[in-house]
Parts: C-alpha cells; structure tokens; sequence
C-alpha cells in the first residue's frame, strides 16, 4: 500500500511554536518507525493520517487515493479510511466483551475466518468472552491490536503501543506484531521512543526533530549511531 | 400505621398525574437524548445559548413559564391557531396541553444528567470507533448510549419524579377540569382551599410517599454495583 504525505501543520510546542512538514513517501509492506522527543509530533503524524487531525496544507494519497487534498478542501472521513490504530493505552468499550470488541468493526462479518485466525496467533482464544474490566494491560493491547488486523486496515498506525507494559509482556506482544504484520504483510507506521523496539520491528526509521525528518533510513545503521552518541 | 383515612380516595387525580408522568417522559427520552447529543459534542460557541434555555425551568417560577406557553399556544397566537385550525390541537386547558407544558418544564431534568454522562465519557471512544469504520449514529447506539446508560435512567427517573410534582405551570396551562387536567397536586390545592384537609392529606401523602421512593430508587441506584447495568447496555 504505497503512501505519500505531503502535510504541513502548526504545532505548540513546549518552547516555540513549530510547524510539522512531512514529505515522505512509503512502500507497500513498509514497517517505518517515527523516533524523537516528546512534543515533536509523532503522534500528530499519525492522526493526520487517520483523519483524527487535519493539516493546514498539503496532500495525503494512498494508492491512487487522495485522502486529503487541502488546496481543493478534499478530505476522505476517518470512519472511510480502514486505518487500524493502536494507542498507548488500549481503548476497549467497556459495553462489549472480547468477542464483541473484535467483531465491532465495520465489514467482519464478510471474514470469519481472519478473525479466527488472528484470535490464535493473538493468543486471546480464552478470553473472548471476558470483559475489559477484568483484563491486562498485555491482554487488553494483544486485544486492540487484533481488533486493528482483523479490519484488514490498509495502514496499520502503532502509537507506542508497548510503552505501559513490563518488559515480558512488552517482548511477548512485539514478537506478536512482529508476527502478524509480517504474514499480512501490512504497511505499518510506528511511533516508538525506545530504539531496541525500533531495531525490533521496522525496516525503516524516521527521525523527527521539530516538525522535520532529519534522518530516514535503515534502524540499524541510525540507531547505532545515535546509540553511540549517547555513550561517547 | 392508620391509613383509613386513604379510604374513599379519588383515584382520578392521581392516575392523570402518573398518565402525565408517563407520557412525558416517554416523549422527553425521545427528544431529549438527541438534544444531550447535540449540546455534548457541539464546538459551537452559541450553544451557551440552547444551554441557558433548556436550563431556564430549573429558575423560572413556573407561573412564569406557564403564562408565556399560554401566550404562545393560545388559539389567539398564530400557533395556537394553526394547531387548532390544521391538526385539531387545542392546547389551553387540555391534557394535550399540559403534557407540552410538562415537557417543557422537566426539559432540564432529562437533558442534563445525559449531556453530562456523554461528557464524561472518554474522547477515545468516539475516535476509536471512527476508525473502526461507524458512522455518528452508528456510535451513538453502540457505545455513546450503553456506555451512558446510568446517566439515562437517572434522567428518565428525575424527569418521571419531576413531572408527577408539577403545579404551577399545570394550573396555568391546564386550570383544573376533573378527568382532564386536574393532577393530584392540583387536587391537594384546592381540598386545602376549601379547608378539606383529610381530603388534602390522601393526595398529599400518596405523593409524599411516592417521591420518596423514587428518589430513594435514585441514590440507591447510583451507589449500585454496575453488573445490572452492564447486562441492560447490551
């Protein structure tokens, strides 16, 4: 699922005011990771891209889909996009149990069989018809992002998904993501502060700093250089 | 405890009353709900201003109240007129009238306890449903209402209570036809006026006690466990 994004938006920022200016573009099957500081607008890219947000100016296309077209106030509604988001903290409806949250989604009822499927690999087959109340925080996040797969999203958005779990379970669900993004082969975009996940998970890694990417490329070749700089 | 006093009792004021009670709060579910909506998630700056309208009830004396519907609904006003000319409506002392004049009145006591449960929910329940591909409506039925669903009965509750101890703007709209309009609290009013006091005191203690036990109802429902509750959302 090839995207490009061309945005520009005015952001607060703790000290100034900046604006986040993206011009990027990712290849089907892309896993990219968005590293930087708190306030750099991480998160703001992702929400531009599920329609949560709006940009001031500037193009969204996927495939050969305009999103968004600011110029000519095209902007396809976020309940139209088929995103699949995972938060920091798993957003389940406390009126639903498992199963009902799982099959909530627009369209799964047309695939049963994917649900089943990802219910196993997910490792949640016990719990689907437990509430949210009496889960996890693993559980509860193994459980949005199965419910984010089984809409057959065209863009997975993970917004440090793993950062409110301990480290077991954090290892546990990104050999899971790891898993499940590989055999769906879905375009993945990544907010993440903790480089070891990065180097986990993605191919491709942007560096934001101030609204801008200064650095696109392998996570390897970044990271190691950036961890190095912390050492010296 | 003696109650022969309740012996002999006209049963008519009081089931117009409940008949009041139950058919204004049956409409004011189905209006209220979209208006608590509208109002929750409006970014409008002018909704101050249905805010402060819908609230007016709660600090108008009813008196008050009561003579502007009256002046609205009059078969002299133009409305008044063309509900009477085109529907058959007449407003001015009839049950007809009396359950609006409710309406308007306990207005407050359904939208706000709902207005206030959708508030108080989660942002991220809205955003993660969009996502999830549903529509506002789609929203609303599925996660907005069940997830409110304590807030709607305490309204549907308060307004039933609210409306059984109207007075003034009944009178005003209503006067006092027996069989019509006259509720019992209109019935406790005019036994006191005519200094029948056992009379007075068979209405006023059957309200006393109903009252009690709804509101009672409330408290003991908003400190309940939620289990019920969860089971009723779905």
């Amino acid at each position: 699922m090839m995207i490009k994004i061309q945005i520009e938006k005015k952001l607060i920022g703790a000290q100034k005011d900046f604006t986040l200016s993206i011009n990027k573009q990712i290849d089907s099957g892309d896993f990219v990771a968005i590293f930087g500081k708190s306030g750099a607008g991480k998160t703001t890219i992702l929400r531009i891209l599920a329609g949560l947000e709006q940009p001031e100016k500037g193009i969204i296309q996927v495939e050969d889909k305009v999103w968004v077209e600011r110029s000519e106030k095209k902007v396809v509604p976020v309940k139209n996009r088929n995103i699949g988001f995972v938060a920091q903290q798993s957003i389940l409806f406390p009126n639903m149990n498992v199963k009902e949250q799982l099959t909530f989604s627009k369209g799964i009822n047309t695939d049963l069989r994917l649900l089943e499927e990802v219910v196993s690999i997910m490792k949640i087959d016990n719990l689907l018809s437990a509430n949210p109340n009496k889960l996890s925080g693993g559980q509860k996040q193994r459980i949005s992002l199965a419910r984010a797969i089984i809409q057959k999203p065209k863009i997975l958005l993970l917004d440090e998904p793993f950062v409110a779990l301990d480290y077991g379970m954090k290892q546990e669900l990104i050999q899971l993501t790891k898993k499940i993004t590989n055999q769906y082969k879905i375009t993945t975009i990544f907010v993440s502060h903790d480089p070891v996940e990065i180097i986990q998970l993605a191919n491709r890694i942007w560096v934001l700093e101030n609204g801008r990417i200064q650095n696109d490329g392998n996570p390897k070749d970044l990271l190691s250089n950036f961890l190095n700089s912390l050492n010296n | 405890m003696d109650i022969t006093f309740l012996n002999n009792i006209n049963w008519v004021p009081l089931l117009l009353t409940f008949k009041l009670a139950l058919v204004t709060t049956v409409l004011l579910v189905l209006i209220g709900i979209p208006i608590a909506y509208a109002l929750a998630f409006s970014k409008s700056k002018l909704k101050a201003i249905p805010e402060a309208l819908i609230s007016m009830p709660l600090v108008l004396p009813p008196t008050v109240l009561g003579f502007y519907l009256l002046l609205v609904f009059s078969p002299d006003s133009f409305l008044g007129n063309l509900l009477n000319q085109f529907l058959g409506i007449q407003f001015a002392f009839s049950f007809t009238g009396i359950v609006i004049a409710s309406m308007v009145y306990s207005l407050p006591f359904m939208v706000q306890p709902i207005q206030n449960g959708l508030q108080s929910l989660p942002k991220a329940y809205v955003e993660t449903a969009q996502v999830l591909g549903k529509s506002k409506f789609e929203i609303l039925k599925q996660i907005l209402l069940p997830n409110s669903i304590r807030s709607i009965v305490t309204a549907i509750i308060l307004t039933f209570a609210h409306t059984i101890g109207e007075f003034g703007v009944v009178l005003m709209i209503g006067g006092s036809i027996p069989n019509q309009t006259k509720v019992a609290s209109i019935a406790v009013y005019e036994k006191v006026e005519s200094l029948n006091y056992i009379g007075a005191h068979q209405y006023a203690f059957i309200l006393f006690i109903i009252s009690f036990s709804v509101l009672l109802g409330v408290y003991i429902f908003n400190n309940s466990n939620k289990n019920w509750l969860t089971s009723l959302s779905k």
